[in-house]
């Protein structure tokens, strides 16, 4: 058995004659051997060192280099595309899609953006002009939206059908759900520059589509209550990014773009009176006035939350509105979410 | 000899094979023990007492009301519509530090069992369930709102407590002493905010 082992081992020796040689730049002993013509058997063991070539060197390095340079390459170019698909003008471009699912993919990933608390989504929460664009968005699908209602409402007038009248109110969801998604974005901004347009969706109350445009009004207040938290949340950015945001509203409020220039106004009154510009301070949209009229609603949730927005809205009217509250009885009517809506 | 050995091994084998099952078996059972569910608070309908309170005695007003009954009435209903709106006033109004905070409002909302009462349910039996969290979330919002009137009042140098908000104090008292964790560290912050 042990001789047997040994002959294996012996066999797997590998010939001295196969032992690697060198093949340039031989050793001193090697050309003294040479010289001497006295060829001896080379000994079984390590190759010489040998210093390494520059090819070589180049086979370690560069190639390894070029790899991680064209990784490096592929990552810059994907980031700017990531971030050139995150930039406001991509987003308001998919708002503005006639495609309805282009619409919604970017109404959703930029719902995903300004839901979040992280310092980095300030480069789109406490950006005046996108805020303004959408606001601009907001106040064109509301009067579309209100063109609409009293088309549908001159015929739903003509019907006593409940389910007729259902089905025709139908094709308003669309526009309602798109204007719905600018409300509770245009709450998630720290420059409250959606006060006016959100002001004047809460205190329209003449639709015929009484259940819609009731379901708008809450959600227009409750947009108002977050831009209320938010506008606190201004406090505690740092000061460079509070003067790019007050400055970036200077601009606007200088401009001669109306109803643009006064919306950012508005925001300026509300986070620093000191920048408004001089003489134009009579369009200026106060919360709490319209949070009085919301006070005398009819829907009773809506009344809830009016009394729940002024912990965010403080105003002149604020505490009379509030013992107002205090003695509500819990009149007119409360338009529940059923499951298809 | 080694028959006894053998023997040896294998007892101890099964006493190790017994010890090992033992370990698992109460390792499994305190993976898997559960806590039998506490039984959902629930109620007779109010509807059910109606005619025990219409029910009249011989005699004349006032001694002909059932006064028992219409105390037991209170004792089952929930607040009168508006509650949401009048609470949320209410925390608002105490919240701005006003001196017209309506206290007797903010002493139902931290009565558990109005706030019970007011977040009730019909089951599909009749029977009656209660909204345990929503009841709890009014009364945290109102020790909130107490803290943060205290809070404002303080900056402002106003210490004095009104007779309705002193009533409130063995309340929160009350309150901190609760099963329920945050009620009861809502109900000591609150407690901390007390002008003494």
């Amino acid at each position: 058995m042990s001789d047997a082992r040994n002959e294996k081992h012996v066999m797997e020796q590998p010939p001295a004659s196969d032992a690697p040689k060198p093949t340039s730049d031989p050793g001193p002993t090697d050309t003294a051997l040479a010289t001497a013509g006295e060829p001896e058997p080379q000994e079984p063991g390590l190759p010489p060192v040998q210093p390494p070539s520059g090819r070589f060197i180049a086979q370690l390095f560069i190639i390894p280099g070029l790899i991680i340079l064209v990784l490096v390459i592929l990552f810059l170019v994907s980031t700017y595309f990531v971030r050139r698909e995150h930039d406001p003008a991509q987003f308001l471009q998919k708002l503005d899609s006639d495609n309805a699912d282009i619409r919604w993919r970017g109404a959703s990933d930029l719902a995903q953006i300004l839901k979040r608390p992280e310092p980095a989504t300030l480069r789109w929460k406490a950006d005046p002009k996108f805020a303004l664009d959408l606001a601009e968005r907001l106040d064109l699908a509301f009067q579309r939206l209100l063109k609409e209602e009293a088309a549908i409402g001159a015929q739903v007038a003509q019907t006593t059908d409940a389910d007729r009248k259902t089905l025709l109110w139908r094709p308003l969801r669309t526009d309602r759900d798109h204007i719905s998604f600018l409300i509770a974005a245009l709450g998630e901004f720290h420059a409250p520059v959606g006060v006016p347009i959100l002001c004047k969706i809460l205190d329209y109350d003449k639709s015929p589509d009484i259940k819609g445009n009731t379901m708008q009004r809450r959600k227009a207040l409750w947009a108002l209550v977050n831009m209320g938290e938010n506008l606190r949340g201004f406090a505690s950015m740092k000061t460079e990014q509070q003067q790019a945001l007050i400055a970036g509203l200077k601009e606007e409020a200088d401009s001669a773009k109306e109803p643009r220039a006064g919306w950012a106004r508005t925001a300026l009154f509300y986070l620093d009176k000191a920048a408004l510009p001089k003489g134009k301070a009579n369009d200026i949209v106060k919360v709490d006035e319209h949070l009085v009229k919301a006070a005398d609603a009819e829907d009773r949730f809506l009344r809830q939350l009016t009394a729940m927005a002024f912990n965010f809205w403080d105003g002149d009217k604020a505490e009379a509105t509030l013992l107002k509250l205090v003695n509500d009885r819990g009149h007119g009517t409360l338009i529940r979410v059923e499951e298809n809506d | 000899m080694a028959q006894d050995e053998d023997q040896g091994i294998l007892l101890r084998g099964f006493l190790l094979l017994g010890g090992i099952a033992v370990l698992v078996l109460i390792v499994l059972g305190l993976l898997f023990w559960r806590n039998a569910p506490q039984p959902v608070a629930a109620s007779e309908p109010p509807e059910r007492h109606i005619p025990s309170y219409v029910f009249i005695l011989p005699g004349g007003f006032p001694g002909n009301v059932s006064w028992y009954s219409v105390y037991q009435l209170g004792e089952t209903l929930p607040s009168a519509s508006g509650w949401e709106v009048r609470y949320n006033a209410a925390t608002a109004l105490a919240r701005r530090g006003s001196d017209k905070v309506p206290w007797v409002i903010l002493r139902e909302m931290l009565d558990e069992k109005q706030q019970m009462r007011n977040y009730r349910a019909r089951n599909a039996d009749g029977n009656d369930v209660y909204d345990e969290a929503a009841a709890r979330a009014n009364m945290l919002s109102a020790l909130k709102a107490i803290a943060a009137w205290h809070e404002k009042r303080k900056t402002e140098k106003k210490t004095d407590v009104p007779s309705d908000l002193r009533a409130i104090y063995p309340v929160v008292e009350s309150l901190a002493a609760s099963s329920y964790v945050e009620m009861k560290l809502q109900a000591e912050k609150t407690r901390a905010t007390f002008f003494r």
